[in-house]
């Protein structure tokens, strides 16, 4: 669901995670400023290639948007039939074919095909934007960030220790089921109430096992002193450099861009 | 417990780790009844964890964090969904009823701790993770709807009540487990209140000594 951090020597990973973060804002704000697919289209595709910049390999990737195809086939699906023709004119209210044969029940129209298209493309978009972000973006980056919008380090400690225990509870989970089908016990068996009953002694083990490591966690952050000074300090800072600033002009002037045409040429909507 | 106390390194861990419990217990096995517009998860159960096993102010904070994460953008909730999205749809209302549903059953499970008797920590769960919930999410679909029907949504909503509360049963069984086999956290709870409501007579035995207790 989730990728992490995968190291490699490529200039999305060189930037500084601000730079990356305008970038990021940018294709939320272009992917919602235009409705055509088309145009949604060429964002996805720009938004792979962001992907493929960052070297992102396909183990990551593949886990990630496997997952998102039910959802890509069923929103244009659902959507066709769910907006009636009286919403759009010209072309886009025109109705293929009614999803009940020989009534006028569930139109199947152009438009709602199309807005649907839209849809699945900008979910498709914006996790492979999510996905370039995180994989080129250590936790340390992210903590930075965190530290220079000045927000509370206790905050910063919340956010970034349950990011990265969502990993290791998900695996832990699946350890714990192992372990219990070892001795025996059948988890996939009975109903309802068959999977509640698995469900006790398979979240049991796996939250006493999760509260250690919590206590050894706490633990560890005392032997580093945390709390014994209302300052935290870091090893690494993060400073712009002036490819970083290149990068702010760049995407400056590509929001720029895209809000223009959206002003010279509308929306694309139909 | 005052609300004015500061956070110790292990309540930190705490709190990320029952965030993290919430969004996990979201991820697999999300499906959706067919005909209603809110998808059916196993996170408001890690919302009842969270309360009942880490108390009202811990657990409030553990859902808050989970929300400001979904928010952030990350697609936690159920269909793989952002705060966003969820924000901006039907089921806004129950999302939103996470932190007050964590705290409530929290502030309701503190009352007997160090104990936890299954029938009261049942009733903690049903009435912060069922009726908090519910009270914060039905009026908002209704009105995200656009139905006027008060007993149409109520009936929608009913339909999960089932599974809910198959789900507060479950949670009950579990945080009795958890606080048998790890009965620092009960004990830690119960001294804060004695130590709040008289205040220095409970410090000697409050849970584990040394393991977070920094601030002590």
């Amino acid at each position: 669901m989730l990728a992490d951090y995968q190291p490699a020597d490529t200039l999305p990973h060189r930037l500084d995670p601000r730079p990356k973060l305008l970038a990021f804002a940018v294709g939320v704000v272009a992917f919602f400023l235009f409705a055509h697919p088309l145009a949604n289209l060429v964002l996805v595709v720009i938004a792979f290639g962001l992907c493929a910049w960052a070297k992102v390999s396909h183990r990551r990737l593949l886990p990630v948007v496997v997952p998102l195809l039910p959802l890509l086939v069923l929103i244009p699906v659902l959507s066709a039939v769910s907006y009636g023709p009286a919403r759009f004119d010209g072309s886009a209210a025109r109705v293929l074919f009614h999803l009940v044969p020989g009534t006028d029940h569930l139109p199947f129209t152009v438009g709602g095909l199309l807005t649907g298209c839209t849809l699945a493309l900008r979910l498709l978009g914006m996790v492979a934007l999510t996905t370039a972000l995180t994989v080129s973006t250590p936790i340390d980056g992210i903590v930075q960030l965190m530290r220079k919008a000045r927000l509370p380090y206790p905050l910063t400690f919340l956010v970034v220790t349950a990011l990265r225990f969502v990993p290791t509870m998900h695996r832990r989970a699946e350890q714990v089921q192992d372990a219990q089908r070892a001795r025996g016990a059948r988890l996939e068996r009975g109903g309802m109430l068959g999977r509640v009953r698995a469900f006790v002694p398979v979240m049991v083990p796996l939250l006493a096992e999760s509260l250690r490591m919590a206590d050894n966690l706490a633990a560890a952050m005392l032997n580093r002193g945390y709390g014994a000074s209302r300052k935290v300090a870091s090893l690494y800072e993060i400073r712009m450099r002036a490819r970083d600033w290149v990068a702010v002009a760049a995407l400056t002037v590509v929001l720029g861009a895209v809000v223009a045409l959206r002003i010279r040429w509308g929306s694309w909507g139909f | 417990m005052p609300a004015s106390r500061r956070l110790t390194a292990r309540d930190l861990a705490l709190i990320a780790l029952f965030a993290a419990l919430i969004a996990v217990l979201g991820l697999p096995g999300s499906f959706s009844l067919f005909g209603n517009a809110v998808p059916i998860t196993a996170q408001t159960m890690g919302v009842m964890l969270a309360g009942s096993i880490l108390g009202a102010r811990r657990g409030l904070l553990a859902a808050l964090v989970f929300c400001a994460l979904a928010l952030a953008g990350l697609p936690l909730l159920a269909g793989g969904r952002t705060g966003m999205a969820a924000l901006a749809g039907p089921s806004a209302g129950y999302f939103l009823a996470f932190p007050l549903g964590a705290w409530v059953t929290g502030w309701l499970t503190e009352k007997v701790m160090p104990r936890y008797p299954l029938p009261y920590g049942f009733i903690a769960n049903v009435v912060g993770g069922i009726a908090c919930v519910y009270a914060l999410g039905i009026p908002v679909q209704a009105f995200r709807t656009g139905t006027s029907d008060v007993v149409a949504t109520l009936v929608a909503a009913t339909v999960f009540l089932p599974g809910d509360l198959i789900k507060a049963a479950a949670a009950t069984l579990v945080a009795r487990g958890v606080h048998a086999g790890y009965p620092t956290l009960g004990r830690e709870v119960a001294a804060r209140r004695a130590a709040s409501a008289q205040r220095g007579t409970a410090a000697g035995e409050r849970g584990t000594p040394g393991m977070g207790k920094d601030d002590a």
